[in-house]
C-alpha cells in the first residue's frame, strides 16, 4: 500500500463522474410518453419524475389501501388518473391501452423484464370505453377481441361487423 | 518497519471510516421515500358515525320482476360475463358472478310466498372477516363489508362462511374492465352498496335506482345512524327484520313483513 502513489488524481476524478453521468440522471423525461396523450401537454407528472419512477409502486400501494379499506378517494396517486392522464391516443382519438406493447408503461418495464400486473384488474384505458350502441353481449365481445393482440383499428373494424348482429 | 506500520495503520483507518461513512449515507431502509414525493396523509376517508344500509319492504318486491339484479349487473359490470364455451348451464348458474340474487320463501304453515332480494347483508359481525386468512375481508367503518381484492388469494373461505351465499368467485380472465369495479381473475368479491357510485355522487344505490325506475320503490338505501334519513324513519315507521336473526350478525340490511 505504502508504493502505490496516485499520480493521477484528476484522471480517477474525471472517471468516477464519468460513471455516475452514465446512470442516467437527468435524462429528459417527455422521450417516454405516449403520443397523443395528456401528459405530453401537462407540464409535470405529480411528483418529480426521478422519485416517481422509483417510487409509483409503493405510492399507488399506500394509497390504494387508503381509498379500499378507509374509503379515502381524495388521495394523490391514483392508477386511474395514471392511466387517464398517460394513455395515448391513436389517429382517430381513441385511447391506446396504457400497457399495450410500445405504449406509456412497456418505455421502461419491458426493458426490465417486471410485468405490472394492475391491468389484470384495472382498467388500461381511461374511463369506461364502451361504444354505447353495442349491447352487453357487444360489449363482452369488444373486451374479448380488446384482450387479443388486435390493433385499435382492427377492433374497431371488427366491432362495427358485429354491431348489427348483436344489437338484436 | 515500525514507522512504516504506523503509517499503513492511519491510512486503513482513514479509508475504512471513510467507506463506512460513505456506505452508511448512501444506504437507506426498504420503504423510506426520501426527497419531495410523498403519499398522501390519509387524513380523510370514511366516518364511523355513519353505518350504510338498507331496508327492503317485501310487500313490494314482485314476483318473476328482476330489475334490481339487472341494475346491479349493469352498473358493477357483471352483465360483461358471459357462459364459457362447453360449460354446463348448471354449473354456469351456480359459478358466475353475482351481487344480487332474488330469492323466494314460503311459509310452511300457512303457504305465504315472499320475494326479495338478497345481497351482501353487511353484518356489524361479519363470519367472512372472521375467517378471512389474510384480511382482504373487511369491513370498512362506515359499515360496509367488502373485499379488498389486492389482497385477496382466492381462497373462498368466506364464501363458504357467508350464511347468505353473498360472495361469488371470478374464474375466468376479464377482458372489459369498468372502472366502478375492478375485478381479476381469483378473486371473491360480493355488494359493496354502489361504493364508486355513491363517491361519484349518486344518491341511491342501483338496485335502488332500477326498483323505482320499475315502480316498486322496494329498496331503500342510507345512513341508519342518522335519525333524519329516509331509512331510519322507514324503519321507525313499520317493523323490519334481519335475515337469520339467531346468528346475531346485526345486519346493515333489512326486510319487512317478511
Amino acid at each position: 500500500m505504502a508504493n502505490t502513489t496516485n499520480r493521477f488524481p484528476v484522471v480517477r476524478f474525471i472517471l468516477g463522474l464519468l460513471l455516475l453521468l452514465a446512470t442516467g440522471l437527468g435524462v429528459a423525461a417527455s422521450d417516454r410518453l405516449a403520443p397523443g396523450s395528456q401528459a405530453q401537454q401537462e407540464e409535470a407528472c405529480v411528483a418529480p419524475v426521478p422519485e416517481i419512477r422509483r417510487n409509483h409502486m409503493n405510492l399507488l400501494k399506500h394509497d390504494r389501501d387508503l381509498t379500499v379499506r378507509k374509503g379515502d378517494r381524495d388521495i394523490k396517486f391514483s392508477l386511474s388518473s395514471c392511466v387517464a392522464c398517460h394513455a395515448g391516443k391513436d389517429s382517430k382519438g381513441e385511447a391506446i391501452p396504457v400497457n399495450a406493447p410500445g405504449q406509456f408503461c412497456a418505455t421502461c418495464h419491458q426493458k426490465l423484464a417486471v410485468q405490472p400486473t394492475c391491468f389484470q384488474c384495472h382498467s388500461a384505458v381511461p374511463g369506461k370505453q364502451q361504444s354505447a350502441a353495442l349491447n352487453a353481449k357487444g360489449r363482452a365481445l369488444l373486451g374479448r377481441m380488446r384482450s387479443l393482440s388486435a390493433s385499435p383499428e382492427q377492433i374497431q373494424e371488427l366491432a362495427q361487423a358485429h354491431l348489427g348482429v348483436l344489437e338484436k | 518497519m515500525s514507522e512504516h506500520q504506523g503509517q499503513h495503520d492511519a491510512e486503513r483507518r482513514a479509508f475504512i471510516g471513510k467507506s463506512l461513512a460513505a456506505v452508511s449515507l448512501a444506504s437507506v431502509a426498504p420503504g423510506v421515500m426520501l426527497g419531495v414525493a410523498s403519499a398522501s396523509s390519509g387524513q380523510g376517508g370514511v366516518s364511523d358515525q355513519v353505518r350504510l344500509g338498507l331496508l327492503i319492504d317485501t310487500n313490494k318486491c314482485v314476483d318473476g320482476c328482476t330489475a334490481c339484479v339487472d341494475g346491479c349487473n349493469k352498473e358493477n359490470g357483471i352483465d360483461l360475463f358471459q357462459k364459457p364455451e362447453g360449460q354446463d348451464a348448471d354449473m354456469w348458474e351456480q359459478q358466475r358472478p353475482q351481487w344480487i340474487r332474488k330469492v323466494k320463501v314460503r311459509d310452511r304453515a300457512t303457504g305465504v310466498v315472499t320475494n326479495l332480494p338478497l345481497m351482501c347483508q353487511h353484518c356489524e359481525k361479519p363470519p367472512c372477516v372472521d375467517v378471512c386468512p389474510t384480511g382482504a375481508s373487511l369491513k370498512r367503518p362506515d359499515g360496509i363489508v367488502m373485499v379488498d381484492r389486492h389482497i385477496c388469494i382466492g381462497c373462498r373461505y368466506c364464501m363458504m362462511a357467508c350464511p347468505y351465499k353473498a360472495r361469488s368467485f371470478i374464474h375466468s380472465d376479464v377482458a372489459e374492465k369498468v372502472l366502478q369495479a375492478p375485478r381479476g381473475k381469483g378473486t371473491v368479491e360480493s355488494c359493496n352498496l354502489c361504493a364508486y357510485r355513491m363517491d361519484k355522487g349518486a344518491d341511491q344505490t342501483a338496485c335502488q335506482e332500477a326498483c323505482s325506475t320499475a315502480g316498486y320503490g322496494a329498496i331503500i338505501y342510507g345512513d341508519l345512524r342518522d335519525p333524519e334519513s329516509a331509512i331510519s324513519k322507514a324503519l321507525k315507521s313499520m317493523p323490519s327484520v334481519e335475515l337469520r336473526p339467531d346468528l346475531d350478525l346485526n345486519n346493515g340490511v333489512r326486510y319487512t313483513r317478511i
